[in-house]
Order: C-alpha cells, then structure tokens, then sequence
C-alpha cells in the first residue's frame, strides 16, 4: 500500500514538473543561446536580448545603442543614455542605461499602462537637431521587452536596434572601461 | 440489422471523405474592390499593427503596415510607405477572421455591428489584451463602423490615425 502511494506521488511529482514547462518560453529562451563567458550574470549581461524573456519581474527592459549596427562587428552601446517613457494615463518615467546600454524597470519602480511612447535622450540638453535625442515614432501596446521588435537584423518584422543618431558625429559616450561587473 | 447499419456506415463513409474542391471560391458581397479598404486600413496599422500587437506573424487578425510587420520578405518596417499589396493582406486577413458573419454585416449596410469579434475586441466589450483601441463611439469605431455600412467616414479614418502616430514636433 505504501509503495503503491510512493509510485502515485511520484508520478504526480513528475507529470507537475513536466506539466509547468511552457515549451513557448522554453524555446524562446533557447533561441537566446548560451550566456557570454566573459561577463558574468548581471545587469551587464545579454545585451541587445529581449530581457522579458526570463525577467518577467520586468516592466520594460532593453538595450540602447549609439548610431545604426555597422554591417561588420558589434555596435556601439548608448552607455548612461536616459529612456524616457510616457504611459497612457500621461504619467513619465526616466530609466539611466548602464555602461554597455542595457536598463530595466520593475514593477515597483514604474509599471506604466499600455500604450505607452518612448523617447531616448543623452546629455544635459538633448535635441533632435544635434543627434541627442529620439522619439520612438509607434506606440508601444504590449511588450515592454525592445528587443522583442528592436532586434537585429532590421527586416519585415524588426525595425533593428534602438539608436540614438545617424548623424556622421554622433556625441561622445563612455566605455564600461574601469566599472566592476 | 445488420444490413442496415452497413449501409448506414457506407452513407457516412461516402459523405465523410468527400474534400472540398480546393479550386472552389466563395464570393462575398461588396465590398470587394480593395480600395474601399484604404482609410480603414490606415486607421489600422498605427493603431493595432505594432510589432507587438497585430503585426506579429502570430495573430489570427494578421495588421501588414509599414509601420509594423512588412509583407515582402526584402521590405524593412519602418522604411517606405504600405504597399497595396500589404493593404490588400490585411483586407484578407479581416474579412478571414469571420468571413460569413462579416459578409452578412455588410449586406445589412452595417447593422449590429457588435456581431463581429473584431468591433467587440476593438470595442473592449470582449476581452482583448489591448483594451479599448477604439471605444464606442470614437473617431476609430466610427471608421470601422461606417466601412462596414458601405460609407466610410473618412475624416474619422484619418483621425483615429492621427491619434496613434508620432506627436507634431513644435
């Protein structure tokens, strides 16, 4: 009888365990592939992922860049630039990137009510005219996660990474050069 | 008995594998021609067609925009303009969601709009996960409304648009 009732729990264990598995989820997070060995898990980690993915205790998270992804080799991060949000009941929220442009919001911080816009800004007077500030042109509806349509390449179903300027002298950033990860 | 049960199971048989002719069209009332769906579709895209939204590959209510998901494999979203051909998708991809019910709403010039799922999602009195894009009454249920009773408010179309691009830079 005991047996019979160990198998049975047992059997239950598994089949929970099996059961909870989301294979969507799953096979997103497989699509982002393995973490780089050379910086550690962190809010440094994964730039240019759509970080919802795992962080769901995220209400908006992404990664900034400096000008357009070069055709060869990695691009520039917007390190320390300002995404500004403007949720649809009117209420704003400024979120500063880290050194290699990644930022995240949580819930506690500011959980904005969809749609919201979003501009992006650098430095202490930022215009569109000189190439430091940027307004994301659509709304976004429902996936605080950028990467999830600002994803590299550019194509039918992405409008590539989130840039800054395109101007030929776009303004000086810092590096990650000296911060602990 | 037993015959008849036979039979029976020949009937059904015959009737159970019978395809449907894959050549076979079905006509639905106007409006056919694809330019009646121009305004609405520009009301559309900006304010249901985000990569997140109805520009994902994913939803049964498939939004091709320029500013949102590109039908050409070779176009960039973002870049250019909506192509007829993206229209002419997404004219589809409407009418395919409830193709009876939505040829009978327009064959009665638009009346009770509410039968169609896509008026209730827009509306919110259905659930949806983007909430009341177009509450009643508004310049987007207007336009949606007013294409499905053959007389597009155009002016409603154009600012239920307005309402989800990019502020007037000052």
């Amino acid at each position: 009888m005991l047996a019979a009732c160990l198998v049975g729990m047992a059997l239950a264990f598994a089949g929970a365990v099996t059961g909870c598995v989301d294979p969507v989820q799953r096979d997103a997070k497989d699509a982002l592939g393995p973490e780089d060995p050379n910086v550690r898990t962190g809010p440094l980690h994964r730039p240019g992922q759509p970080c919802l993915v795992c962080h769901d205790n995220f209400t908006v998270a992404g990664t900034l860049y400096l000008t357009p992804k070069p055709d060869a080799g990695p691009n520039k991060a917007l390190a320390y630039g300002r995404v500004r949000i403007t949720d649809a009941t009117g209420a704003k929220y400024e979120k500063v990137a880290n050194c290699v442009g990644n930022f995240y919001i949580t819930p506690k911080e500011f959980n904005p009510v969809f749609p919201f816009r979003v501009d992006v800004a650098f430095g202490p007077d930022p215009k569109e005219e000189d190439g430091t500030l940027v307004a994301m042109e659509s709304l976004v509806h429902r996936d605080g996660s950028c990467a999830s349509c600002h994803k590299d390449p550019p194509g039918p179903a992405s409008v590539g990474q989130i840039f800054l300027t395109d101007l030929p002298n776009p303004p000086t950033v810092q590096s990650c050069e000296g911060v602990t990860q | 008995m037993k015959v008849r049960y036979l039979a029976l199971a020949s009937v059904l048989l015959a009737f159970g594998c019978t395809a449907p002719d894959p050549n076979a069209t079905t006509e639905l009332p106007p409006p056919r021609d694809v330019t009646s769906f121009r305004a609405l579709d520009g009301a559309l895209g900006p304010s249901c067609g985000s990569l997140d939204c109805h520009g994902h590959p994913g939803r049964n209510l498939r939004i091709y925009d320029v500013t949102g998901l590109r039908l050409a494999k070779t176009d960039i979203s973002g870049v250019g303009v909506t192509t007829d051909a993206e229209i002419l998708a997404t004219y589809r991809s409407f009418v395919g969601l409830e193709p009876d019910l939505t040829s009978k709403v327009l064959t009665e010039r638009g009346a009770q709009p509410e039968r169609l799922t896509i008026v209730r999602k827009a509306r919110a009195s259905e659930v949806h996960e983007g909430a009341a894009v177009w509450p009643e009454g508004s310049d987007g249920d207007r336009c949606l409304t007013s294409w499905l009773a053959s007389k597009t408010d155009v002016a409603a179309c154009e600012k239920a648009r307005a309402l989800f691009l990019p502020p007037v830079k000052q």
